[in-house]
C-alpha cells in the first residue's frame, strides 16, 4: 500500500479490478467539476480513469492466464490490445490449418458457402504442390470479396483481418492475389497509414517490393545491371569489392534499404553484406573530421566545422600546402643535381608565366 | 439565453431549452426548418429561407445554397453585382434564425450552440465560428452533429448501458459516431465520417442520368449556370418522390419546352452503388477505433434528412443485418441536441445529473524528418501528437530531436489528417524556436499539444537545454489581421438590407409561385401567372388581413398544381 499508483487517490478509490466501480467513481468525479472552467483538472481525471482501467483490465488478464506466462504491459497500454492482428513481421510460417470463421452463425446458407469459399483459397494457398495458377487464385479471391454475406461489417471487418493475416503468411504463393486484395480494401488508399494493422502493412510493402522488382527487370531500366549484380556472387578484387556498375549499385541498395528492406533477404547475401558495409561506410573526410574534433589539440570548439565549410576549408588548405610540400620536395638533398635544376627552372617558368598573366 | 442552432447544407434549425425539454423554434413562415439559401431580390433586399431556396432556379445567379460545402475553402459565391464568402452567406442565415428566436422567445439571445458535421476539419470549423461572430451571436461551442443527436437520443435512454451508433447522412456531409452512456455520462468514443458525402450527392446521381437521357444532348449550354440550377431542383423531387415509390417522373422545362422521363429506384440504386460504399468505410473506421463489433451496439440511430431513402435503409439494414432506429426525427434531432446542449452550456438544473465529453475526430500532429539509411534520403513526414478519437479537451505531450548539426532553429509545422504523407494533411500553423547549435540529436524538444473542447487547438514548444518556452495559438489560418477585419465585415453585413421578417411569407409564396410558372406550360402557366397577378394586387393594397387570406388561397392553389410544399 506504502507505493500505490497516484490514480486510485485522483478517483477517491480503494484499488479495486471492477471495471464499473473505477467508471462509477469517474462519472461521479465528473459530474462534481465544471470541464469548461479546468481543462486540466478533466484532463488529469481522464488519464487517472485510463490508467485505473487498465490496471484492471491487466489484474484480470493475469488471474485469467496462467500464473507461469505473465506478459508484463504497460499500465497505459489499452486493455483490449490483445485482440490486435497477428504480428506479420514474422517469416512465412503455416497458420492454423482450418481458417477461422467470421461469425459463427449457421443458420444462414450464405454464410456456410462463404466460409467453404475461404477454406478452399486457404487450401491453394498452403498446399504443397500448389495445383492453382495466378489466374485462378485472382478468380477466386475475387468471388470471395464479391460475395453478399460481406455486406454485413463484423463480418466484413473479421474477413478483411483474415485475408490480410493469410495473404502474408502464404508469400510468395500469395503474390498474384496481392493487387485484387489491395485494390478491393483500398489499403494503399486509406490515408492512416501509419496505424493499420501490422498485416495489412507488411501485404502493402510486399506488393511493393514485388512491383519495385517487376519495374528492375525492365530491359531499360538504369539499375537492371546493378540488381543482377546483388543477384550474384560479390566481384571482389584486392578484398575490395570490384562492382562495374558502382554508383547505381550504391544508390539501388540504399533504395532498397530504405524502401524495401524485405528485399535484402532475397538478394545474394554475401554481396549484400559486402554492400551494406560499403554504404553504411561513412565518407573519409567526415572521418577524418570527427577524429580531428576529438583528438587533435584545441578540441571540439576549433576542430568541429560547420558541415558546409568544410570543403571551403579543406581546399584552402590544399592550396596553401601543396606549393610548400612541392618546393621542399624538389629541393630536398639526395635528388638528382640535374633533375633539381630542371624541376627548379620549369617551377619559376610556371610562376612567371602565372604572374605575368595574372598579376 | 442560449440557442442551439443546426446550421445544415439544406435546411437549418434553432432549438432552445425549454421547461426541461428542448424545443424547437418556428420561423416566420411558421416551418421547424428554414432552407439554407440566401437570395438577392430584385428591390436589392436580401431574401434567406424558403424565398430564397424558391428563387433558385428561376434567379440562380442571385441565389446561393449549398454554401456550407465550400466552408473553409476560398470559393465565392457571387449574388448579383457582389461576391460573398461561404461564411458570410451562413451567417446571413445564422441571423436570420437569431432573429425568428429572438421573437419567438420574446428576449435577447446572448449565446449559441452550433453544429458542424463531426469531420469537419479544423479550417472548417474556424469559418463556421466567424460566421456566427458575422452575425453578432456569442457562440458558446461548436458541437458534433452526431454527438448533438447523440444528446437528443440518448437523453431518453439512460439507463441502457451499451454502446449505440449514431449514423448522419445530412444534405452534405456523412458522419458516424460511437456512443455510449454510463451513469448519465454521455461518452462519445469514436467518430469518423466523409464530409463530401451527402444528399447532394445523390442529387448529383439524378443530375448524370438525366444528363444523358434528355434529348438534345448539348441542352442548356447557352445558360449552363441556370441550367443546373433547374435540374438540380428537378432532382431533388425525383429523390423524394423516389423515397416513396418505386418510380417517378423526372421533368423539367427549359425555354419553354417540357422534357421529361422515368426514373425507376432500381435503376437509381445500381447508379448510386458507388456512394453506398463509401457509407461502409467511416462505419468500419468507427467501430475499429471505438474496438467494438456491430453485434454489441445496442442501436444504431439514423438522423439526417438523407436517411429517408429507402436505399440508405436497406444498406444500413444489410451492414448491420437487422433493422436501424428511426425514433428521432430525422431533421429535428441535431438542433434538440444543440438545445441541450446549450442547456448543459447554461447549468441548467434539469440537466445537472447528465454530462457529455466528446473526442477529437482528426488527428493532429507535427511535421518531422524521416532520414534515410545512409543518412541521404530525407524526407518529411507527419508524426501524430493527438491521436485520433482522444476525449477532448486533451493535453499530449512528444519530444523530438534537432535533425542536423549545428541546427540553429527548429521549425515545427503543426498539420492535421490521417495521412503519413503531409500533402494530404491539412496544415495549421508553424511555429519556431531557436536551439543552441549542438550535433544532431543533441538538443530535445519537448511540443505539448492543447486541445480544448470548442475545437482551439494550443502549441508549446519548450526547448530542454535552455528552458526557452514558445507559444502558438491557432486561431486562424490568415493571421490577425482577421479578428480587426471581422468587427469591419460584421458592419458590412449588418448594413446590408434583409427583407423585413413579417413579409417573409409573402416572399416565399411569390417566389414559389413564380418558380411555378416557370416550370409549367400552356394552360396550368396561364393559370398560375393569373394567380400571381391577383396576389400581386392584393399585396399593393397593403392590407395584411386580406394579404393573408390571399397568401393561403394561392399557397392551396399551387399545392393542388404542384403538390405539397417541401422542406
Amino acid at each position: 500500500m506504502s507505493r500505490r499508483p497516484p490514480f486510485w487517490d485522483q478517483l477517491d478509490l480503494e484499488p479495486t479490478e471492477d471495471a464499473r466501480t473505477i467508471k462509477l467513481a469517474y462519472t461521479r468525479r465528473l459530474k462534481a467539476m465544471d470541464v469548461d472552467v479546468d481543462p486540466a483538472g478533466f484532463i488529469a481525471l481522464r488519464a487517472a480513469r485510463d490508467n485505473a482501467l487498465a490496471y484492471a483490465a491487466m489484474r484480470q488478464s493475469r488471474i485469467a492466464a496462467a500464473p507461469a506466462e505473465i506478459q508484463p504491459e504497460p499500465p497505459a497500454a489499452p486493455a483490449e490490445a490483445v485482440n490486435a492482428a497477428p504480428d506479420a513481421s514474422a517469416p512465412p510460417r503455416a497458420v492454423d490449418p482450418t481458417p477461422p470463421p467470421p461469425e459463427p452463425d449457421p443458420d444462414q446458407e450464405q454464410e456456410r458457402l462463404f466460409n467453404d469459399e475461404l477454406a478452399r483459397l486457404h487450401k491453394q494457398l498452403f498446399a504443397k504442390a500448389g495445383d492453382a495458377s495466378a489466374a485462378d487464385l485472382i478468380r477466386l479471391t475475387e468471388t470471395i470479396l464479391a460475395s453478399p454475406a460481406l455486406d454485413r461489417v463484423d463480418r466484413a471487418a473479421h474477413a478483411e483481418q483474415w485475408m490480410a493475416a493469410t495473404a502474408i503468411n502464404a508469400i510468395p504463393r500469395s503474390d498474384p492475389i496481392l493487387p485484387t486484395l489491395i485494390s478491393h480494401y483500398r489499403w494503399r488508399a486509406q490515408p492512416s497509414a501509419w496505424r493499420q494493422p501490422p498485416a495489412i502493412k507488411a501485404v502493402l510493402a510486399r506488393q511493393a517490393q514485388c512491383e519495385f522488382v517487376g519495374e528492375l527487370m525492365l530491359t531499360r531500366h538504369p539499375w537492371r545491371q546493378a540488381y543482377l549484380e546483388l543477384n550474384a556472387p560479390p566481384k571482389v578484387w584486392w578484398k575490395q569489392l570490384n562492382g562495374v556498375h558502382n554508383r547505381s549499385v550504391r544508390l539501388l541498395m540504399s533504395t532498397i534499404m530504405a524502401n524495401h528492406p524485405g528485399l535484402l533477404r532475397e538478394l545474394n547475401q554475401e554481396t549484400v553484406a559486402a554492400w551494406v558495409k560499403r554504404v553504411n561506410r561513412r565518407p573519409l573526410m567526415d572521418r577524418f573530421w570527427t577524429w580531428a574534433a576529438k583528438y587533435l589539440p584545441g578540441g571540439p570548439r576549433v576542430w568541429d566545422v560547420k558541415p558546409a565549410l568544410r570543403l571551403p576549408l579543406w581546399s584552402l588548405l590544399l592550396l596553401i600546402a601543396f606549393p610548400i610540400f612541392r618546393v621542399w620536395w624538389l629541393l630536398r638533398p639526395g635528388f638528382s643535381l640535374r633533375l633539381r635544376i630542371l624541376a627548379f627552372s620549369w617551377t619559376v617558368i610556371w610562376v612567371a608565366a602565372w604572374v605575368a598573366l595574372h598579376g | 439565453m442560449i440557442i442551439g442552432i443546426d446550421l445544415g447544407t439544406t435546411n437549418s434549425a434553432v432549438a432552445v431549452w425549454r421547461d426541461g425539454e428542448p424545443v424547437l423554434v418556428p420561423n416566420s413562415l411558421g416551418d421547424l426548418l428554414t432552407p439554407s439559401a440566401v437570395s438577392l431580390a430584385d428591390d436589392g433586399r436580401l431574401l434567406v429561407g424558403m424565398a430564397a431556396r424558391e428563387r433558385q432556379s428561376t434567379h440562380p445567379d442571385q441565389t446561393a445554397t449549398t454554401f456550407k460545402r465550400f466552408m473553409g475553402t476560398p470559393q465565392r459565391m457571387r449574388l448579383g453585382k457582389k461576391d460573398y464568402s461561404p461564411e458570410e452567406l451562413s451567417s446571413m442565415v445564422l441571423r436570420s434564425l437569431k432573429a425568428d428566436a429572438e421573437a419567438w422567445l420574446g428576449e435577447p439571445v446572448t449565446g449559441a450552440v452550433i453544429t458542424v458535421p463531426a469531420y469537419f476539419n479544423d479550417r472548417q470549423r474556424k469559418a463556421t465560428r466567424r460566421a456566427g461572430e458575422l452575425a453578432g451571436l456569442k457562440i458558446e461551442r461548436l458541437v458534433n452533429e452526431p454527438t448533438a443527436a447523440a444528446l437528443a437520443y440518448g437523453i431518453h435512454t439512460l439507463g441502457e448501458e451499451k454502446p449505440f451508433l449514431v449514423f448522419d447522412l445530412g444534405g452534405g456531409t456523412f458522419d458516424v459516431s460511437l456512443v455510449e452512456i454510463f451513469d448519465g455520462v454521455i461518452e462519445v468514443r469514436a467518430s469518423a465520417g466523409d464530409n463530401r458525402l451527402g444528399g447532394e450527392d445523390f442529387n448529383a446521381v439524378l443530375i448524370k442520368l438525366a444528363r444523358e437521357k434528355l434529348d438534345p444532348p448539348r441542352l442548356g449550354d447557352d445558360n449552363p449556370a441556370a441550367f443546373a440550377e433547374v435540374l438540380r431542383a428537378a432532382a431533388e423531387r425525383t429523390r423524394r418522390a423516389l423515397s416513396e415509390a418505386d418510380s417517378a417522373p423526372f421533368s423539367i422545362v427549359w425555354r419553354d419546352t417540357a422534357f421529361d422521363f422515368t426514373v425507376t429506384a432500381d435503376d437509381f440504386e445500381l447508379r448510386c452503388s458507388d456512394l453506398l460504399t463509401r457509407l461502409r468505410e467511416p462505419v468500419l473506421r468507427s467501430l475499429r477505433d471505438g474496438r467494438t463489433q456491430a453485434e454489441g451496439l445496442s442501436e444504431i440511430v439514423m438522423v439526417g434528412g438523407a436517411t429517408r431513402m429507402p436505399m440508405v435503409r436497406r444498406a444500413v439494414t444489410r451492414m448491420f443485418g437487422r433493422f436501424p432506429n428511426f425514433g428521432l426525427h430525422p431533421d429535428h434531432a441535431i438542433a434538440l441536441g444543440a438545445a441541450i446542449q446549450a442547456g448543459l452550456k447554461a447549468r441548467n438544473a434539469d440537466l445537472d445529473e447528465i454530462r457529455l465529453t466528446d473526442v477529437c475526430p482528426f488527428t493532429l500532429g507535427v511535421d518531422t524528418v524521416d532520414r534515410g539509411v545512409d543518412s541521404r534520403l530525407q524526407r518529411r513526414v507527419f508524426s501524430p501528437i493527438i491521436e485520433r478519437n482522444t476525449v477532448v479537451p486533451a493535453s499530449r505531450v512528444k519530444t523530438f530531436s534537432t535533425a542536423q548539426d549545428g541546427q540553429s532553429f527548429v521549425e515545427f509545422n503543426v498539420y492535421q489528417g490521417e495521412s503519413h504523407d503531409l500533402a494530404e494533411n491539412i496544415k495549421l500553423g508553424s511555429i519556431r524556436v531557436a536551439v543552441p547549435p549542438k550535433p544532431a540529436g543533441h538538443v530535445s524538444l519537448d511540443c505539448r499539444f492543447s486541445y480544448d473542447a470548442s475545437g482551439l487547438l494550443e502549441v508549446d514548444v519548450t526547448v530542454n537545454e535552455t528552458g526557452v518556452t514558445k507559444q502558438l495559438v491557432i486561431v486562424d489560418e490568415d493571421d490577425g489581421a482577421a479578428s480587426t477585419d471581422l468587427e469591419a465585415r460584421r458592419k458590412a453585413l449588418e448594413a446590408l438590407k434583409v427583407h423585413p421578417r413579417e413579409e417573409a411569407a409573402n416572399a416565399a409564396a411569390l417566389a414559389r409561385a413564380n418558380r411555378c410558372y416557370a416550370s409549367l406550360l400552356a394552360e396550368r402557366r396561364e393559370y398560375v401567372g393569373m394567380l400571381i397577378s391577383r396576389f400581386q394586387a392584393v399585396l399593393d393594397q397593403q392590407e395584411p388581413r386580406a394579404i393573408e387570406t390571399a397568401r393561403k388561397e394561392l399557397e392551396g392553389q399551387i399545392d393542388q398544381i404542384e403538390g405539397e410544399r417541401y422542406l
